[in-house]
């Protein structure tokens, strides 16, 4: 399956995609509404780490034995095995944060804005190819094909 | 395997789901046969205490799933396996090539508590279960909960959201005691008090119609009781069909039990504990949905290895977020802790030779799975170990040649 991946001496911490992210996820799909009239309701789907010179942006990475499937227990956390995306379902998550514990990368985030549930990257499903690649200038996040699902 | 192979599981919760998905993955065709005593399948166990929660979120898997994955089931208890067929309590023997024990825990009731077995007292581990005292609590306003962990909580705010008033009755100083360090426990408790009449260092004595006797004489209002001390794997099978138990069914790391083409998975397990090295039961969800897909493919082909667990919780104390890693109360580590009073937010990693223990996360749980990684990586944390708490703590830290290959793999 296609994922994203970052290249950590190419990341600058320029934090557009996090800006990218919101506004992808974000209802009026504008940058200036969403930060204007939706921004301290939305919560971005990845994570951007900095620690000295070194810096990355990391979101879910869909794992093949996803801990946080595992754990889940309504089951609004699921792996599609024929494209191997772990997708998140809203109307079934109540909050239990079992996946927040499972998660080694601390990708899912809680969106207890709305209502209380898990929320983590979707690879923008939506639009066909994730904002954040899509905006990264330098080139650190990529979307490219891995040699298993 | 051959055609005439069959796969017998007994259990139907999340143990057996995640064993009949991993055999599935692998061979549609060979039969699988699914004991229950469960009328009602597929919905969550930890979830049993929710009133105001959908269909959708409580069954976690669709209605089609036994058809969809083409099993035969069988409403009807298990009771022991003799040579290679298991027997039922309708009498009926069922025959297995490959049998898989998935039968949970059961609720420890404590003996020395005069009026336990009252019609007024209940435990709560199944739907059955809370239908029983949804029913019963009808009408009825004081309800008391023996023992404050997991599913006291629980059943406390089942009880509350009922519209009772409830009284926790816990043995030890505090909520949680096995996971719970003094501070810890003091913030929740100060949460549960708002919600319901927590009594510490204090046990209940005798169980009457309406009220409950403790241990210091107090007598409380009691039209209700929940017993909720505890959960012990179930051995029942396992005992009268000479399969190898100690606290719990002896598996090894292909789920074998010690009878041959016998596996076990789940809350009835004992399996090795990564923390302590030693064989444990750890009855949590995720360790059981592990062991069951360990289960599966070792039925079939047998080179999948369960590489052990730890304990680890996330629970909602009346709305305060607490997760717990591991050895979180054990007092023989360097402690880092960050607590916020006001804010009702306490964190403490314990470190031990380099290595992180155990971890309480009290308020602020977020990102907190970095932790179980940490743990079940085993990764030295020496080096920053004073900046688990700083600003700029993530995933960062892990040494690059621990980062899993689905960070950064090498053909990118």
């Amino acid at each position: 399956m296609k994922k994203i991946y970052f290249k950590e001496e190419y990341c600058m911490a320029c934090r557009l995609c996090e800006i990218a992210c919101l506004v992808a996820h974000s209802k009026s799909k504008k940058i200036i509404k969403a930060y204007k009239e939706e921004f301290p309701g939305l919560t971005p789907r990845l994570i951007i780490e900095q620690k000295g010179s070194l810096s990355f942006a990391i979101q879910c990475r869909h794992c093949k034995d996803a801990p946080c499937v595992e754990a889940c227990i309504t089951g609004a956390m699921k792996r599609d095995k024929k494209t191997g995306v772990v997708s998140h379902d809203k109307e079934k998550c109540i909050g239990c944060w079992m996946c927040v514990m499972s998660c080694p990368f601390g990708v899912i985030l809680m969106d207890i804005k709305e209502k209380k549930v898990a929320t983590k990257c979707d690879l923008c499903a939506d639009v066909g190819s994730p904002a954040c690649v899509d905006a990264c200038p330098n080139e650190a996040l990529v979307y490219k094909e891995s040699e298993k699902v | 395997m051959k055609m005439k192979e069959k796969i017998v599981i007994i259990g139907s919760s999340v143990a057996a789901i995640s064993a009949i998905e991993s055999v599935r993955e692998k061979d549609k065709n060979i039969r699988l046969i699914v004991i229950t005593k469960e009328k009602d399948l597929f919905y969550s166990r930890p979830l049993i205490s929710y009133l105001n929660i959908s269909d959708k979120q409580f069954y976690y898997r669709d209605k089609n799933f036994y058809k969809k994955n083409n099993i035969e089931l069988i409403f009807d208890s298990a009771i022991s396996v003799e040579n290679d067929f298991v027997v039922l309590r309708s009498g009926k023997k069922i025959k297995y090539s490959k049998l898989l024990i998935a039968v949970g825990g059961k609720p420890i009731i404590p003996s020395n508590i005069s009026g336990i077995t009252g019609k007024n007292v209940f435990t709560l581990t199944t739907k059955d279960d809370a239908d029983n005292i949804k029913k019963f609590c009808k009408n009825q306003k004081h309800a008391v909960v023996i023992g404050c962990g997991m599913i006291g909580i629980k059943a406390a705010e089942f009880l509350k959201n009922l519209g009772l008033q409830v009284a926790i009755v816990e043995l030890a100083a505090q909520p949680f005691a096995s996971v719970l360090d003094d501070k810890s426990g003091k913030i929740v408790a100060d949460e549960i008090k708002k919600h319901a009449k927590l009594i510490l260092n204090n046990s209940v004595y005798e169980i009457k119609e309406n009220q409950c006797i403790l241990k210091n004489g107090e007598k409380i209002p009691a039209d209700i009781v929940i017993c909720a001390i505890g959960v012990a794997p179930n051995l029942d099978i396992a005992k009268k069909s000479q399969i190898k138990t100690n606290r719990g069914i002896v598996v090894d790391e292909f789920m074998r039990t010690s009878r041959k083409n016998i596996y076990a998975a789940g809350d009835c397990t004992e399996a090795l504990d990564i923390l302590s090295g030693k064989k444990m039961p750890i009855p949590i969800w995720p360790v059981a949905f592990r062991q069951g897909s360990v289960a599966g493919s070792s039925m079939l082909v047998g080179n999948v290895k369960y590489a052990g667990g730890f304990v680890r919780n996330s629970v909602d104390v009346f709305g305060l977020p607490l997760i717990t890693l591991g050895l979180s109360n054990d007092k023989s580590g360097e402690e880092i802790v960050f607590s916020d009073e006001k804010s009702k937010v306490y964190k403490k990693v314990t470190v031990k030779d380099g290595k992180i223990i155990g971890a309480i996360f009290v308020g602020d749980i977020s990102r907190a799975g970095i932790f179980t990684g940490m743990i079940k990586d085993g990764i030295d944390v020496s080096n920053f170990k004073n900046e688990i708490f700083s600003e700029n703590f993530g995933y960062i830290y892990v040494p690059k040649e621990f980062r899993s290959k689905e960070v950064t793999p090498i053909e990118i």
